[in-house]
Formats: structure tokens, C-alpha cells, sequence
């Protein structure tokens, strides 16, 4: 399916006299994990909430489902779930009361409030009142709370938050589940690159409130490196540096060390670049994998810190 | 509407799932009862330093109240018998003085015998309630003893038997020096069968000719014939009111005096008021027309025998127990902060604790929210006033002779009509909601507003609780045009409509004939349409600060 479920069209919001958010476009659509990625401060959290109806945007527009969330919000809301920042829920009551008092806003059945809590895995402390939660606890209640009404368009804002290992694994096959067999469009923050790289279809990288590129997680590994990256240890660094120089090779240099240096070669060049480093005592060498934190790091200008 | 019943539903779950609603509610209970309480323990406390606090009789000894007065009134006696015995060993047998007076001999003989007739009287008296066993120092006659419901009648015969045993002893003593005028005679005859009547109907308990005897005391008393007169009317209308002599009088004198002052301010064209004075300048038609209406109440209740205690004690000892009115207000102050506290809190704590966030996301306008949010709190203040209207039911009942099942007799065109019970409460209830909403949406408002708990909470009861002091202080300013724009003098809507007073029966007679305001106060209509349009106003900021702006 390529329909878009979710639209986002120009949007832009203001604080004061500061533009957070400019002009920010793209697309999710269903069937996809699509990750949002940005430093601190970049405005992802206020496009999210933006979305969800916390903001008005200044200008720009938001169509779910290909209602316009301004002008129809209720039937644009209708099919939306999610999460922004923090899961919050009523303390006093317990998580299945929470869910169940979700459920009656939506009509949902209660046996679906059952559903949800063996999807996260809640069933041995889902009476337990909120307040005796942990962090990951409530991320699982969440996102029990944010499926409970068969949404297609999941919206997660920093879901990892507070999840063990374990937990963040099965959230990822959660999310990838709703998305590659419920068809479910889903939209995730989250300031862990690895986990996004192995969680998202499609990442968008915001930076001071414009969308600097949206594009497929393998194209955008590709592109970033110029090719594939390797490691070779040499004896002579400081020659062999003179010798790419002197041959004008493609091979660009991705960081340097004592005695290694990282190349980012073009699938052709490698031969080449191979026999002339061996006039610097190559000693050894090893392909390394681009991530998706070159690729932001890339993006971004590189001395970014990454949310 | 589906949506706002579920947000509604779930709002009314949260609403009672909090600590704060049950405490408070059950503080309303403890309260309110506890005023009941507290008041009739005052009421016994004063009585008993007013007889004495502790009964402590003469050998020192604490004693209760019916055996103190029993021995005080023994003691008495015999006191009472030695002097009279010294008054009359002052008098040689000729009926001349021993001693030497200073002035005219015969006016000093003259005072002896009044001296001595009198104490013949008291001792009689103090005899006589000896024999019968009837309270002659009226101390079960005071507040608490008149908030129990067995009324013995014959706990009056030695107030009316003064009046006899005066004229009889007066006249006795003379006759035993000088032959009586012949309307002495006669006044002695009557006064001393008029005496002997009285000894029958005590050990009788015969009512019917305990008011016969009423009436033929009118004749002895000194005075002009119209009041003479007007006594008689009254005694009708007691015959009429209390036929079976079940009803203490003293509940009935008031609505009696009211009809006997009005009747004569209505012939007169001249307002009297209840000791008899006046206001000199003659009635106009507006203020007529509202005495008429008062005459129709008077003469309704007492048709009806519709009689009020309160009323009753304040005619009869100058105290006023609004008991009512004092559990009603603690109760509804506890129910106002109750529902500021949920009012102030709802949206803000939501917003500082994040748990709006699930209500954002969910499909329904935030307007909805809000209307949701404001209904549950409302009906909390409904089931409240409810709880209350019980509480207040149990502890009149419970503590203070109740005429609550009585219906609210109002007037409009000199014409007297009585809505019943239930539905007067019910009114009244609803009445009182008006102001409460008022409180709900100013500290809704609040909440939205400053987005901070403590700061919507704390500055709603703040304002009530200063509103409630300014009212009283506004209250004594002369009444001008702009101090109806105050909203603390508005507050009170329910007990001006449902008072038993004249102005505010008058409210209620314009509030359901649509006339125009009778007393020169606000009326009633006005503050109920200038609550509105403040309910509104707040409700409208509350939508425009939730509903129109960030949740950053």
C-alpha cells in the first residue's frame, strides 16, 4: 500500500519570535516505520504534538486519513494513536482500569483491553495500581493504551524511554509487526539511533526546525558514506595518506587513527586503493558497516549531539 | 454526545475515586450534623447557667433540676408564710396600723393589706403548684424544655391563675376590714370560682373549659374595652388554631399577634409593629398591598396550623435558633470548597500530572472535555446537596422539634397559596445549585486559566471565603443601583426565595407572578439572571483558555 494516511503539509509553529518548526512536509504511509530523527531541540517533539492536537500550527496543515485535523478533528483523530514524551496515566488506578477507562472514549470492547495487555505483556501486573509502575512499565501500558482502538497511524514520541533491552527488542517487534502486517503507518522519535536503524523503513532528520531530508534507511547508509567503509591497518600512516593524494584516489578518508585509517571506497576502487596503501605496510584490513549515526552525524554537521 | 457521556462517565469514576471528595463529603455529614448537635448542647448549657449551672440547693448538695426547684419552691413557701405572717401582726384586728407611718395613716394600712394580698397570692400559688406538680418557676418552660414535643397545657394555669388569685386575695383582705363595692363583689365571686375552676381543671386536665376560663378573665383585667376586646379575638383564634390544646400556644401567639397587628395597621391605614407602636405616616398602596399579603400568610398558617418554632422562640424569649439555616451553611460551605477544590484541580493537576495527554490524543473536541468535566463536578455538587438535604432532615429531626414537612406558605395579590412540601424542597435544592455553579465555573475557570493547582484552588476559596465576609459587610451599605453588580451579595439566592421572611416570601410571589421588586432589596429574579450570565462569562473563558490554546 502506498496510500499516505498521514500528511503533513508546510507546517510551522512559532514561540515567541522563534520559528521552532518551518515548513516541515512529508509523508507517512501505512505499512511503514517511519523514524524522526533531530538533536536536541530540533522540533520534533512539536511537530509530534502538533499532530496530536496539543499545538496549533501556525501555518501548514495536518490531514489523517485525509481529514484535515483543523476543520474535522474528531473524524482526523478517530484512527490515531500514540504516545508523546512521557506515557502519563491516572496513578490511583490500576493499568487495566486506565485501559478500560480509554477503551470507553473509544467503544472499544473490553475483551480488547485483554488483547492489548498480552501484546505488551502486561498480564501479571496490569491490576497493579500506575503509581507502582516503572518507567518501562508505563511505556508498556502506553502503548497498550495507544493500539487499544485498532489505530492506523501510530505516532510514538521517544517509546524506547525506560525499556530493558528485552523490552525495547519486543517493543521493536511490536511496532514492526503493526506496521508490515497490521499495515499500520507508525511514526517514531527516539534519540537511539541503533534501535531506529533496525526498527524504521524511512527516517526524516529534523535540525533547527527544518526537515533536512526524508529517505530510506538503505539509501540514506549509501549515500552518506559515498560507499562502503573500511578499515585498513597500516604500518605508515602518514605515507600512506601522501600516496592517495599522489594518485588522486576516489577514496575518501573517514577518520584516522595511529595506525589505521577508515576509507570510504567506491565498489570499483577497492583494488586499486588496496594495492597502492600496500606500499604503506598494510598489515591488515576489515569492511565496517555504515550506521545510522554516520548517516546523522552526516546530516546533521556531525558535532551535533544526538537526541 | 455519545463521546461526552463516556467523558462524562469517566470524569464522574476519577471525581469519586478521589480521597478528597469522600473526606470532604463525609466532613459535610459530621458537620453538619455536629452544628445540630453543638447547638442543642449550647442551648442546654446556657439554660443550665441561667437556673443556677449546677443545682446546688441550700444544705449544699448538687441536686437536678426537678428536685432543686421542688425543694427551692418548699423553702420559699415557708419563707413566704413567716413573712406574711410578720406583714399581718403589723395590723391590729380593727384592720388599723401599730406603728406609726409616715404620711397619712390610712394610705400606710392601705399599702399593708396590698402587701399582705399579694403574698396571700404567691403562697397560694406556690400551694396550689405544690399540689398539682406544676412548674412555678417555669424552668421547663425555657428552650429545651420547649423544643420536647409533649406540651402539658395545664403548665400555663398558674400564669393566667395570677391574675385571680391577685384580685381574690386583694379583695379578701379588704373584706376582712370593710364591706366590698358591689362590682367588688362581684369580681370576688368571680375570682374566687375563677380559682376553684382552676384547681378542677388541674386535676382534670379539662381543656375546653381552660380556655372558658381564659375568656372569663378578660373581664378582671384592668384596661379600655377595645383591648379587652381584642383579647377575646384572640382567644378565639387560639380555640381555632389549637382545639385540642396538643399545640404549645407559644407557637401559635406569634402567627396570632401577626394577624391581630395586621388587622389593626389595615383599619388604621398606619403600620403597627408587634409591641403595639408605629409608624405614624399612612400605609402606601404598595406597602398595604404587602401587609395584605402577610395577613393572607398569618391567616393561612394558622387555618392550616402551619406554626413555626423559631418564630415562636423568638417572640417568646428573644433568641433566635435558625438551627436550619446554621447546618444548611456549614453543610453548603463544606460542599462550595469540595467542589472548588475539584473545579480548580481538574484541568490543572491533569495538565502538571500529563494525564490530559490521553484525552488530547482521544478523538473528541477539548470543548467536549471541558463540558464533561464541569458536568461531573456539578453532579457532584447535586448528590451532595442531596446528601445534605437529608443530613439537614435527620438532624432537625434528631435535635430540634421539626416543622420541615410543613408546606412554604407564600402570598401574591392578598392571596395566600402553600407549595407542598416536596416540591418546595426540591426548589429550593435547585435554588441553591445556582450560586454553587457559579463557585463551580469561576474556580473551572481558574484551572484553565492559570493551568496550576494550587494556585486555581487556592485563589477560588480564597475568593469565597472573602466573598462571604464582604457580603456581610456590602449587606449594611445603604442599597443603591451599582451594588447589585457585586456578585457576593447574590450568593445567598436560595434562603432569599425560601425564607419564611416577608421580603423574601414577597421574592418568590414575584419570582412566580413575574410583579416587580416589593422590598426595595434585590430581588430574587435579578440575582438569579446575573448568576447566570456570570456562569456563563466564566464558562466562556474557561473554553477560550482550554480549548482555544497550546497544551505546551
Amino acid at each position: 500500500m502506498s496510500e499516505t494516511v498521514l500528511r503533513i503539509e508546510n507546517l510551522s509553529k512559532c514561540f515567541g519570535k522563534r520559528w521552532v518548526v518551518q515548513n516541515v512536509s512529508f509523508d507517512v504511509r501505512p505499512g511503514e516505520v517511519f523514524g524522526f530523527l533531530g538533536p536536541n531541540g530540533a522540533g520534533k517533539t512539536t511537530v509530534i504534538k502538533m499532530i496530536m492536537g496539543f499545538l496549533r500550527p501556525d501555518s501548514g496543515r495536518i490531514l489523517l486519513n485525509g481529514y484535515d485535523r483543523e476543520k474535522q478533528y474528531e473524524k482526523a483523530m478517530e484512527r490515531i494513536g500514540g504516545i508523546v514524551e512521557n506515557p502519563e496515566m491516572y496513578k490511583e488506578f490500576s493499568g487495566r482500569r486506565n485501559l478500560e477507562l480509554y477503551a470507553r472514549l473509544h467503544h472499544a470492547a473490553p475483551s480488547r483491553v485483554e488483547e492489548v495487555v498480552r501484546t505488551v505483556g502486561l498480564e501479571n501486573r496490569i491490576n497493579e495500581k500506575v503509581k507502582k509502575y516503572s518507567l518501562g512499565m508505563k511505556q508498556r501500558v502506553g502503548v497498550a493504551q495507544a493500539l487499544l482502538h485498532r489505530p492506523n497511524i501510530l505516532i510514538l514520541d521517544e517509546p524506547t524511554n525506560g525499556l530493558d533491552p528485552a523490552g525495547i527488542r519486543e517493543l521493536r517487534d511490536i511496532l514492526k509487526h503493526q506496521a508490515h502486517e497490521e499495515q499500520v503507518a507508525v511514526m517514531v522519535s527516539s534519540h537511539m539511533l541503533a534501535e531506529m536503524e533496525l526498527m524504521c523503513d524511512r527516517v526524516g532528520i529534523i535540525e533547527n526546525g527544518v526537515l533536512r531530508g526524508v529517505m530510506d534507511v538503505g539509501s540514506m547508509l549509501e549515500q552518506v558514506s559515498g560507499g562502503e567503509m573500511y578499515v585498513y591497518t597500516l604500518a605508515d600512516v602518514p605515507k600512506a595518506l601522501a600516496l592517495l593524494q599522489e594518485a588522486d584516489s576516489p577514496a575518501r578518508v573517514a577518520e584516522q587513527a595511529e595506525q589505521s585509517l577508515t576509507l570510504a571506497i567506491p565498489r570499483d576502487a577497492l583494488a586499486a586503493t588496496s594495492s597502492l596503501l600496500a606500499q604503506a605496510g598494510l598489515l591488515g584490513l576489515q569492511k565496517k558497516q555504515n550506521t545510522l549515526e554516520d548517516a546523522f552525524i552526516h546530516i546533521t554537521g556531525g558535532g551535533t549531539q544526538i537526541a | 454526545m455519545r463521546k461526552i457521556f463516556a467523558l462524562y462517565r469517566n470524569e464522574l469514576e476519577k471525581t469519586f475515586h478521589r480521597a478528597t471528595t469522600w473526606l470532604l463529603l463525609g466532613l459535610m455529614v459530621v458537620s453538619t450534623f455536629g452544628v445540630g448537635a453543638l447547638l442543642r448542647l449550647g442551648i442546654k448549657i446556657t439554660e443550665s447557667y441561667t437556673f443556677g449551672g449546677l443545682h446546688i440547693n441550700s444544705q449544699g448538695e448538687e441536686v437536678d433540676a426537678d428536685t432543686y426547684y421542688s425543694q427551692l419552691l418548699e423553702e420559699e413557701t415557708a419563707s413566704l408564710r413567716s413573712s406574711l405572717e410578720t406583714e399581718k401582726a403589723r395590723l391590729h384586728p380593727d384592720g388599723t396600723l401599730k406603728e406609726t407611718f409616715d404620711g397619712e395613716s390610712g394610705m400606710g394600712a392601705a399599702d399593708v393589706y396590698s402587701s399582705i394580698a399579694s403574698m396571700e397570692a404567691s403562697l397560694f400559688l406556690m400551694e396550689f403548684a405544690q399540689k398539682h406538680g406544676l412548674d412555678y418557676y417555669n424552668y421547663r418552660f425555657y428552650v429545651d424544655a420547649f423544643l420536647e414535643e409533649d406540651y402539658d397545657f395545664r403548665g400555663e394555669i398558674l400564669v393566667i391563675m395570677r391574675t385571680f388569685a391577685d384580685t381574690y386575695y386583694l379583695l379578701e383582705t379588704n373584706r376582712q376590714y370593710r364591706s366590698l363595692e358591689l362590682h367588688e363583689a362581684a369580681q370576688y365571686a368571680l375570682a374566687k370560682q375563677a380559682l376553684e375552676q382552676c384547681d378542677k381543671i388541674a386535676l382534670s386536665g379539662d381543656y375546653q373549659a381552660w380556655l372558658d376560663l381564659q375568656v372569663s378573665a378578660v373581664s378582671l383585667l384592668a384596661g379600655d374595652e377595645g383591648s379587652k376586646q381584642a383579647m377575646l379575638a384572640q382567644y378565639e383564634l387560639l380555640r381555632k388554631a389549637n382545639p385540642d390544646g396538643k399545640t404549645n400556644p407559644a407557637l401559635i401567639y406569634p402567627v396570632i399577634a401577626d394577624i391581630t397587628t395586621l388587622e389593626r395597621s389595615l383599619a388604621d391605614d398606619v403600620e403597627y409593629d408587634d409591641a403595639g407602636g408605629g409608624n405614624a405616616t399612612p400605609l402606601t398602596d404598595k406597602r398595604r398591598a404587602e401587609l395584605e399579603n402577610k395577613l393572607a400568610i398569618a391567616n393561612y398558617r394558622l387555618d392550616h396550623r402551619y406554626f413555626s418554632v423559631d418564630s415562636a422562640l423568638r417572640r417568646l424569649l428573644g433568641v433566635s435558633i435558625p438551627s436550619y439555616d446554621l447546618m444548611k451553611q456549614t453543610g453548603q460551605s463544606l460542599l462550595v470548597i469540595l467542589v472548588l477544590i475539584l473545579a480548580g484541580s481538574t484541568i490543572a493537576q491533569e495538565i502538571a500530572t500529563g494525564s490530559i495527554k490521553a484525552l488530547i490524543i482521544a478523538p473528541v473536541r477539548r470543548r467536549k472535555i471541558l463540558v464533561a468535566k464541569a458536568l461531573s463536578i456539578f453532579t457532584v455538587a447535586v448528590a451532595g446537596s442531596v446528601v445534605l438535604f437529608g443530613v439537614l432532615m435527620a438532624g432537625e429531626a434528631a435535635f430540634f422539634r421539626s416543622e420541615l414537612h410543613q408546606p412554604f406558605v407564600y402570598a401574591a395579590e392578598g392571596v395566600a397559596h402553600a407549595l407542598p412540601f416536596g416540591f418546595y424542597r426540591a426548589a429550593e435544592l435547585a435554588v441553591d445549585l445556582l450560586p454553587i455553579l457559579n463557585w463551580l465555573s469561576f474556580a473551572l475557570m481558574l484551572s484553565t486559566l492559570l493551568r496550576n493547582t494550587a494556585a486555581a484552588v487556592g485563589i477560588s476559596l480564597g475568593g469565597y471565603f472573602l466573598s462571604n465576609t464582604l457580603g456581610q459587610v456590602l449587606q449594611m451599605l445603604p442599597q443603591s443601583w451599582a451594588l447589585r453588580f457585586i456578585p457576593m451579595l447574590h450568593y445567598d439566592l436560595g434562603a432569599s426565595v425560601f425564607s419564611s421572611g416577608e421580603s423574601q416570601s414577597a421574592m418568590l410571589a414575584e419570582l412566580l407572578s413575574g410583579g416587580g421588586d416589593s422590598s426595595g432589596t434585590i430581588s430574587a429574579g435579578f440575582s438569579a439572571c446575573y448568576l447566570a450570565v456570570l456562569v456563563f462569562c466564566f464558562g466562556l473563558t474557561a473554553y477560550d483558555s482550554f480549548c482555544k490554546k497550546d497544551l505546551k
